[in-house]
């Protein structure tokens, strides 16, 4: 059974990718390095895996305004997410998406925190909403 | 649900050039991501470019921006930078970061910002009025814009350039009025004694808030230096936009008027629970200071003036750094007043433009935990991790007197 979900598309373009799945709210700033992708955060459920190259699954963005730019620095370094589904996205998360060019989708009609699995090979069409599981990891 | 553009928003979106539809892009993502359904005028924006946080491809789009032609829509203000514009780069610290700052403040200004360079805009007579839809960035302004002054903006961030650029913001937020109500209520036992106790408490109501918009009642009006300290600390502790006080800040003539409906039984706040929040950030018990630092957020010219009056006739203690950071406008003041040579024979390194001790990320740490005392939450809550020290934390008074004698006496204001 494959999952399939809508969201509402925040900002456009269709990727496909690994899923890396979070729990707690990411701050990009300060929280992830941006010179290696690697979340840095003490105690965050993710502290020592890259972002890099992967569909980040978290619930929204927490911390500094100064985030937005920490996207684009992934970007720049090809170290960043290549889509991003959030639970309820915000203006700090929602305005780095658009300068780092990747497709984010909220507020789908499942839960994507549950129902994707970090390693599953996911794609997200930011246009349309649509986000699917091809390959679940197990 | 698709927000509704005027025209003109349809031109930037569609005709304008690469930077206006970049700007008018993330608009629209971010109101599209908080339910906006329209976008409205700003009468102003003030923005951060913080160099270790835009790192050079932040410092690239910025200077593209300038170079393809694209100009500030409405006035435009600069919050702190990396360096002091007086001396330029230190070689202590000079890192690319400095390069990327000076690019990208060079370019704001092409695009039409005035190079205040300070994360206290107000006290360089720079205040959005009552009611103004604005898009300011750095969180202890935004706080202040909304609370203290009565004006409206969001925490933005990269926003605040696109709404520079388009003169435009979603309608989302702290711009509708309801959004902007206070919804827990804090009543306050005591009177705070001085600025630092404000800092204090600021700190304490933002984290007992739990993401609420706050009201509190039961205090005296402690002058617009101590609102700005409090909203300071406000800030640095929890992401709430704003915060109301009973009969001082403009909307809340009374409890009634600023709470959707009745008032949330009140929580009260103690002179014992303000003592347990000093303990947060007087986190050490060793008394050899090493560092003072006073002006973060950008000291005023009364703050100065009270560093200026407690130092008077007497010299920081050989070995101590003593630094005070504001911007020039204070600088300038300080200067033809006669304090800035108070300061500067007694030993005080006192930079304008550069970014408050602690905030500066790509400053060096200190080699061994040195000890430092502020008068500053903001300072206290980020210099342990961005330079490597421990903290003392109390009143100025306190921290001009550590400076002298290079002892820190007490904790009691």
């Amino acid at each position: 059974m494959t999952v399939r979900m809508h969201g509402q598309g925040i900002t456009e373009g269709e990727a496909e990718g690994i899923a890396l799945v979070s729990h707690m709210p990411i701050a990009f700033n300060l929280g992830v390095d941006e010179r290696t992708g690697v979340v840095v955060e003490k105690g965050h459920e993710l502290e020592g895996q890259s972002v890099a190259g992967k569909v980040l699954v978290f619930p929204g963005g927490k911390g500094s305004t100064a985030s937005s730019f920490s996207l684009l620095q992934l970007a720049s370094l090809s170290l960043g997410p290549v889509a991003l589904v959030n639970a309820q996205s915000d203006a700090i998360v929602a305005a780095g998406a658009v300068l780092a060019a990747i497709p984010l989708v909220h507020r789908c009609s499942k839960n994507p925190l549950e129902l994707i699995k970090t390693g599953d090979r996911v794609r997200v069409n930011g246009r349309t909403g649509v986000v699917e599981v091809l390959e679940a990891s197990e | 649900m698709k927000m509704k553009l005027t025209p003109d928003q349809e031109k930037m979106l569609q005709g304008g050039g690469r930077t206006q539809q970049t700007a008018m892009a993330m608009l629209l993502a971010v109101g599209r991501a908080m339910d906006a359904t329209d976008l409205i005028p700003v009468a102003s924006a003030h923005i951060v470019i913080d160099a270790f946080a835009m790192g050079k491809p932040g410092a690239d789009l910025i200077v593209s921006m300038a170079e393809s032609g694209a100009r500030f829509a409405v006035p435009a203000t600069i919050n702190a930078i990396s360096f002091d514009r007086r001396t330029g780069p230190s070689p202590e610290t000079a890192t690319d970061y400095d390069v990327h700052q000076q690019r990208m403040l060079e370019a704001c200004q092409v695009m039409g910002a005035v190079a205040t360079c300070s994360c206290n805009p107000f006290s360089q007579g720079i205040a959005p009025a009552f009611g103004e839809h604005v898009a300011w960035s750095e969180s202890a302004t935004t706080g202040y814009v909304n609370s203290v002054l009565g004006a409206r903006s969001n925490r933005e961030g990269a926003t605040a350039i696109a709404s520079a650029l388009t003169g435009v913001t979603p309608r989302y937020g702290m711009h509708v009025p309801a959004n902007r109500r206070a919804s827990v209520h804090f009543e306050v036992a005591f009177q705070p004694r001085n600025e630092s106790e404000f800092n204090l408490l600021g700190s304490l109501v933002a984290r007992r808030s739990q993401g609420r918009i706050p009201v509190i009642s039961g205090l005296a009006h402690p002058g617009a230096d101590a609102l700005f300290g409090f909203g300071a600390s406000f800030a640095i502790v929890a992401n709430i936009p704003m915060f109301h006080i009973v009969g001082i800040t403009p909307e809340a003539p009374s409890l009634e008027d600023v709470c959707a409906g009745v008032p949330p039984a009140p929580i009260s706040i103690t002179r014992n629970d303000l003592d347990r929040e000093r303990a947060a950030y007087d986190t050490d018990g060793s008394t050899g200071v090493d560092l003072v630092t006073i002006g973060a957020p950008h000291a005023t010219i009364h703050q100065i003036q009270e560093v200026a009056e407690l130092l008077k006739g007497r010299k920081v203690k050989p070995g101590i750094e003593f630094t005070l950071t504001t911007n020039r406008s204070n600088f300038a003041l300080a200067e033809s007043s006669g304090l800035l040579s108070t300061l500067v024979s007694a030993g005080v390194k006192v930079t304008a433009d550069r970014m408050c001790f602690g905030c500066d990320l790509g400053a060096r740490k200190y080699q061994r935990a040195a000890l430092l005392a502020t008068n500053s939450v903001k300072a206290a809550l980020s210099a342990p991790g961005t330079r490597g020290v421990r903290t003392r934390y109390g009143t100025t008074r306190q921290c001009v007197e550590a400076a002298i004698t290079g002892i820190w006496k007490g904790s009691e204001g």
